[in-house]
């Protein structure tokens, strides 16, 4: 999973091989694939864009202690 | 070497847990009468001074979008209602007993009430939480525990930290290995020495155990908590510099919460998020 701005018509975007072996792939933007994604995986791709690209004043990812 | 307590043991020797306010236990006993009045429940909190204050302070800040000014619990009471009051009398209490804390633990325990808040404005957990302002204090509370576990095991609570940031194991197992109880055990006591209603209760109990939950409306609430706490870990609002908590699967299915649904979850959260410094404010 790819994330983006919301600013960016596609926001955050799922990548997923086209056909095995080809290299290609599809993207799709995260609200139309998330049926098939777990809840956790949703929050965590929206958290992730709202740290790194939002406004509201979140830790951006890479300043966040790690165990 | 530290010792392993029950929680009994460790309720009987170590931890004292304070009562809740005569004032603030009088409007819960208030409030859940049916019959119960708005003009009693304004005189109530207008007869404890620092209570009103408190209390208009929160009713006036801006996370609650009222237009005007209110400057009487009378007011506050008609425009709000009688559950949101209480639950907003409750709110000042629980602030008092958590604003000594770190500021990072309070952020998170406010930061987790606003999470559960956009939970259930999304359509989560209609029938197992009552209400949005419900749902605010589940999440507000859900690791209130760990305020007594700091005061009266500060040198095992330090180990705790230390073995979390060493290993990445869960908070809540090192302090069982260290102490032989979890936080969540020791804030679901307190919630029952104040009598607060079982939904809270089971909510704080059950948040890392569901088996501490005895319906599925429990479950349900304590796994929306539990999944309030993993939005605030993965937005990096962190009680401790520690990584998030994982949920279980079953901790997922219990929550009902489904993909389609997050988008909006997460709208609201971040619209709110702003309250989170206006409402740690309002408690200093």
């Amino acid at each position: 999973m790819l994330v983006d701005s919301r600013q960016n018509p596609k926001g955050a975007i799922l990548v997923t091989p086209a056909e095995e072996g080809t290299g290609q792939v599809h993207t799709d933007p995260l609200s139309s694939a998330l049926q098939g994604i777990h809840p956790a995986h949703v929050l965590e791709a929206l958290c992730m864009q709202e740290r790194a690209f939002g406004t509201s004043g979140l830790t951006p990812p890479e300043e966040t202690a790690e165990p | 070497m530290s010792r392993l307590y029950d929680i009994d043991a460790l309720l009987d020797e170590v931890i004292t847990l304070p009562s809740l306010p005569s004032t603030v236990a009088y409007i819960m006993r208030l409030v859940s009468d049916p019959q119960c009045s708005l003009s009693s429940v304004a005189h109530a909190i207008s007869a404890d001074p620092p209570l009103t204050i408190k209390t208009l302070r929160l009713v006036n800040a801006a996370y609650y979008g009222l237009r005007q000014k209110v400057s009487t619990i009378e007011h506050a009471v008609v425009l709000l209602g009688i559950k949101v009051i209480k639950n907003l009398a409750f709110t000042a209490t629980v602030f008092d007993i958590m604003k000594g804390n770190v500021d990072a633990f309070f952020r998170h325990s406010i930061a987790a009430g606003l999470a559960m808040r956009a939970l259930v404005e999304a359509g989560c957990g209609k029938t197992a939480i009552q209400s949005p302002e419900e749902a605010f204090v589940c999440g507000l509370l859900h690791d209130i525990g760990k305020v007594f576990m700091n005061e009266f095991l500060p040198k095992e609570s330090a180990k705790v930290a230390q073995v979390c940031a060493k290993t990445g194991m869960p908070w809540y197992f090192a302090e069982r290995e260290i102490m032989g109880v979890d936080h969540a055990q020791i804030g679901a006591r307190l919630a029952q020495k104040w009598k607060l209603p079982d939904i809270l209760t089971c909510a704080v109990a059950g948040h890392h155990d569901l088996k501490q939950c005895k319906d599925s409306d429990a479950r349900q609430a304590a796994a929306l908590v539990a999944v309030a706490d993993f939005i605030c870990c993965s937005c990096g609002i962190r009680a401790h510099a520690v990584g998030a908590t994982p949920v279980p699967e079953d901790t997922w299915t219990a929550s009902q919460l489904s993909s389609e649904a997050v988008p909006a979850v997460m709208g609201g959260f971040v619209q709110a998020l702003p309250s989170v410094n206006e409402l740690m404010s309002l408690a200093a």
